[in-house]
């Protein structure tokens, strides 16, 4: 089950190694406007995102994903 | 035109030459103008970001309230991270909170009143508590065997008929704070490491990561590694009881337990188009030791009646390993941002969990942005996960009746909406629906359970209050 | 004969030189041929870069030192928001050339990795060296490098 999982896994990160090997893809250095902007960062707002995580965390089996599960949390 | 002077360059150009410096002193009479570059404080230089050193700090309020007067919490966090002009970032974070209300025990409800009793105060104390708090009273406890004869004290709640066994003695404080660390080394872009502490009445944690980061293809492709460790110690008030052993008042022994937690997270980021980011990452966490909660318990019923005939601690195996897959996307266009993501987790509890989530900014001027969201949630549950236990059956080697181990499915709603008050400080609010369903009335329940709405799920809202400044 | 037309392609040239000058231009091939003897600072840059806005004030600083001395920098803007250009520059440009390069033609001619890049044409009219980024407290270093560039002759 944990092995038919990480095949999977790997699939979708060899596809994902595959498109970042053509460095055709993506813009150019002066093609990075929009890249630049504040809210285009992966976590504009880091303390909104570890709010949501903490509350998600207390109440679902779930947890992760987007960085570390958890951090020292009873969370009863 | 009139040229503007900068102060920093003439030291540059002092170490040039002499006679360069002379020429740029006679030019350089005006420090009022130099301002207009360098000093930052004019509307031009709201100017954060790579390359440059400036600080940011983070400031912000959640409120959660639980319906049906369950849990309720505030907590106050703040973040500051000073960049430096090489890209090097010094983080501290820090978060309170307070946790107050009633939280399910994890007993059925039933169609007869049912009493709780757990540990009062101190082990072996026997200090009245002065009001009862909660609707709960203090009971004196009856002798166990080889026990002296001052009778310990418990406290006793009592649940009325129908309604959901919940302790509302239920009282948490919590502090955290993280310090972190990264910058370049070499040709690899950014390698950092953070250290956290975290303190709850009842639970300590200790934290420490690492990452490595490296930029591909003309900065388009970032592949990055993080290993995240953490050691936990759970002190539970009363102790740690035996699994599947009767609740009782008495104080349990030992008095802490730990766990140990071992994770990592591949992650791939790349920018596929001018206006599109695409994050990838997989994450492996192992834990081990103990994972039960400490105060939640299970029913036995009777086979036929289903009226529960004892409560008995919970019981969780002694480790865990979980996997997730985690896409992310940002599209931009114009003045619209979507962000899609998608998570596929699996456990070694038997636990698979499915979340998309979604939210559209849209900047509706220079100062204001809505941003509406909405996030699914669905989870299968865990193979010892029981709602109760059947009285004429015998005992599994694991079992919990917590709802976060029970097949459900969540849904977020919600909006934010943000103003700008300039182009270094930020406010914004934001309000969130939260509501799960499960299954009240399971086909296979027995006798009064059948009246009884057995999936305890959790409504809450809260309000997040968040302030970001950036300054030099 | 040859002379007269030779002071009347140089006249023109000058005009084109001050028109650069006043106003920005608009051209989307960069012809840096009416340079030719001088040593060009060819600047790629945009509003969104945040380096850029330091290396501005800087840029301004060595065109006035060094102007007479044959040093031409060419400021050129890559942004897709001319508004943001317009914006950027009323604040900084100082007397600096500018040239609009919106879709990044001139930029794909040039070894351009990240923003801002600063490209040294020498007296020679060729490429002697390229800064990447304009990182602070490096300025001793961008000068010597357009120094050394000013001193071949």
């Amino acid at each position: 089950m944990v092995a038919r999982f990480l095949k999977r896994v790997l699939i979708v990160s060899a596809l994902a190694a595959a498109c970042s090997g053509c460095s055709a893809i993506g813009p150019k250095p002066w093609e990075k406007d929009i890249m630049a902007r504040p809210e285009m960062q992966i976590t504009p707002y880091p303390l909104q995102a570890s709010a949501d995580d903490h509350i998600y965390f207390s109440k679902e089996a779930a947890s992760g994903g987007r960085g570390f599960a958890g951090g020292g949390c009873g969370c009863n | 035109m009139q040229l503007k002077k900068a102060g920093r360059v003439r030291r540059t150009l002092s170490a040039i030459s002499a006679t360069l410096l002379v020429a740029a002193a006679s030019g350089y009479e005006s420090e009022a103008a130099a301002q207009d570059f360098y000093g930052l404080d004019k509307g031009n230089n709201d100017n954060f970001g790579p390359g440059i050193a400036y600080s940011q700090l983070d400031a912000a309020l959640l409120v959660y309230q639980e319906a049906g007067g369950r849990v309720q919490a505030i907590e106050p966090t703040g973040s500051l991270s000073v960049h430096g002009a090489r890209g090097q970032v010094l983080s501290i974070d820090g978060v309170a909170d307070a946790v107050s209300g009633a939280t399910p025990n994890g007993a059925v409800p039933s169609s007869v009143a049912q009493n709780f009793v757990t540990p009062l105060k101190a082990s072996g104390s026997s200090t009245t508590v002065t009001s009862a708090s909660g609707g709960s009273t203090v009971i004196q406890l009856p002798p166990t065997p080889g026990q002296i004869a001052t009778a310990a004290l418990g406290r006793q709640y009592t649940v009325p008929a129908n309604t959901l066994p919940m302790d509302r003695g239920f009282r948490d404080h919590r502090a955290a704070m993280t310090l972190g660390w990264s910058q370049p080394v070499g040709r690899i872009t950014e390698v950092g490491a953070s250290g956290g502490f975290s303190t709850e009445e009842d639970y300590q944690a200790i934290t420490a990561s690492a990452h490595a980061s490296q930029n591909f293809n003309g900065d388009n492709t970032t592949v990055s590694l993080a290993v995240h460790g953490e050691f936990d110690t759970s002190s539970p008030f009363g102790g740690i009881p035996t699994a599947l052993a009767a609740m009782s008042g008495q104080w349990k022994s030992p008095t802490s337990r730990q766990k140990t937690q071992l994770g990592l997270v591949l992650g791939v980021t790349q920018v596929l188009t001018r206006n599109w980011l695409t994050v990838l990452n997989y994450s492996y966490d192992r834990q081990k030791g103990y994972e039960t909660d400490p105060y939640r318990v299970i029913s036995v019923v009777d086979p036929t009646s289903g009226l529960p005939t004892s409560t008995l601690y919970e019981s969780r195996p002694g480790g865990r390993q979980t996997q997730s897959v985690y896409w992310e996307n940002k599209i931009a266009f114009g003045p619209a941002l979507t962000d899609v993501s998608m998570r596929y987790f699996k456990d070694d509890w038997g636990v698979t969990s499915k979340t998309v989530e979604a939210s559209e900014r849209v900047n509706l001027s220079r100062h204001w942005y809505v941003e509406p969201d909405i996030r699914w949630y669905q989870q299968s549950a865990a193979n010892f996960y029981h709602r109760y236990l059947v009285g004429n059956q015998s005992l599994p080697a694991f079992a919990s009746s917590d709802a976060r181990l029970e097949n459900f499915h969540a849904l977020t709603y919600g909006a934010k909406i943000g103003f700008r008050l300039s182009g270094r400080s930020e406010i914004f609010v934001r309000g969130e629906y939260y509501a799960q369903a499960g299954t009240d009335h399971p086909a296979d329940a027995i006798g009064q359970l059948r009246q009884q709405d057995l999936f305890p799920e959790t409504k809450a809202v809260y309000g997040f209050l968040g302030y970001q400044w950036k300054f030099h | 004969m040859v002379l007269k037309r030779l002071r009347l392609a140089s006249l023109l040239a000058c005009v084109v030189m001050v028109a650069g000058l006043s106003t920005p231009s608009h051209a989307a091939e960069l012809d840096i041929s009416p340079y030719k003897g001088k040593v060009v600072y060819l600047d790629f840059w945009a509003s969104w870069c945040t380096p850029c806005h330091l290396s501005f004030p800087w840029m301004n600083d060595i065109q006035q030192q060094y102007g007479s001395e044959g040093l031409v920098i060419i400021a050129v803007d890559v942004d897709h928001d001319r508004a943001a250009a317009d914006e950027f520059l009323a604040a900084n440009r100082g007397a600096l050339q500018i040239v609009y390069d919106p879709k990044g033609a001139i930029a794909s001619k040039y070894p351009v990795k990240g923003m801002p890049t600063a490209v040294l044409i020498g007296r020679d009219g060729k490429i002697h060296s390229v800064h990447d980024g304009f990182v602070v407290n490096q300025e001793d270093k961008y000068l010597a490098d357009v120094v050394a560039l000013l001193h071949q002759h």
